[in-house]
């Protein structure tokens, strides 16, 4: 494969898999919170019915 | 912003985002012309500047949310800050990796300290440091006030990599759009430019509005724990 080619291939490649591994990366940090907010507001509200 | 108001916007963006890139990726492989001298290489081109333009502007979005910020001391502008500042980061980042991958072809060589490429790679290591001071201060509001700080000085070197190949001899090229009389590009090249520029700026807004929704649900954890801090 001619070298001019092979760099355009791996440049949007590269770039791509960037972009798709930081959304990922941020999709799965968003769902480790969301899950977290849950399990605290349960928390919460036993601690409220406790008092 | 409310739940259903996040994931609409999200929707039409990644929409709008994957409509785009693939006009973007036909544009630059079949409809843009092969430039003569260095061939099908160029087609770099339009994802390198396209991404610089997404991260200069980005930058600037943290310049203006931290003196906001700095003005107001409100969360929510310290949250825009850091979510553009990663954005810039990893739009920089896509601008020294696709740059090398032009150059070794074009110049023989992967990389040259000219001012171009130094000050591109300063402003990367300064928006490091910016999300690194963040992680290392444990202290919300010590924390938001010295990114926010180091989000306004960080800044100065925006325009001097915007200027470096107009002020100084570079190996970078030299401007082709706004560079003066002798600059310029093939319309259809314009077409190539206008619609990866698109593109990228839908894929950097997306990008943008999920990074702030993991910041607001961030602020939202604190303050419940700090809730329950209270009871218990």
């Amino acid at each position: 494969m001619d070298i001019g080619l092979k760099h355009l291939f791996l440049a949007f490649a590269l770039v791509w898999i960037l972009h798709l591994g930081y959304l990922l990366s941020l999709a799965s940090r968003q769902k480790r919170l969301s899950e977290e907010i849950h399990t605290l507001e349960q928390a919460l509200k036993g601690s409220e019915r406790s008092r | 912003m409310s739940e259903t108001r996040y994931d609409r916007l999200s929707r039409g963006l990644f929409v709008l985002a994957v409509v785009l890139v693939v006009w973007a990726w036909y544009a630059v492989f079949v409809q843009v012309p092969t430039e003569r001298t260095m061939g099908v290489v160029q087609r770099i081109f339009y994802l390198h500047l396209s991404s610089a333009f997404v991260a200069l502007l980005s930058f600037l979005v943290v310049l203006l949310a931290s003196v906001v910020y700095l003005w107001t001391r409100k969360p929510a502008w310290d949250w825009i800050a850091v979510s553009a500042a990663e954005v810039g980061i990893i739009f920089i980042a896509a601008v020294l990796i696709s740059g090398p991958l032009w150059a070794k072809p074009v110049w023989g060589i992967w990389w040259t300290w000219d001012a171009r490429l130094t000050t591109t790679l300063i402003l990367f290591l300064i928006y490091l440091a910016y999300l690194l001071l963040r992680y290392y201060t444990l202290e919300t509001a010590r924390q938001a006030t010295l990114a926010a700080v180091v989000g306004v000085i960080g800044f100065v070197d925006v325009p001097i990599v915007y200027m470096a190949n107009r002020w100084w001899r570079t190996q970078h090229p030299q401007p082709v759009i706004l560079g003066g009389s002798e600059s310029g590009l093939d319309p259809r090249m314009w077409y190539g430019v206008l619609v990866t520029f698109a593109a990228m700026l839908t894929v950097g807004a997306l990008v943008f509005l999920q990074r702030y929704r993991l910041e607001e649900t961030r602020h939202a954890v604190s303050e419940l724990r700090r809730a329950i801090g209270r009871l218990e």
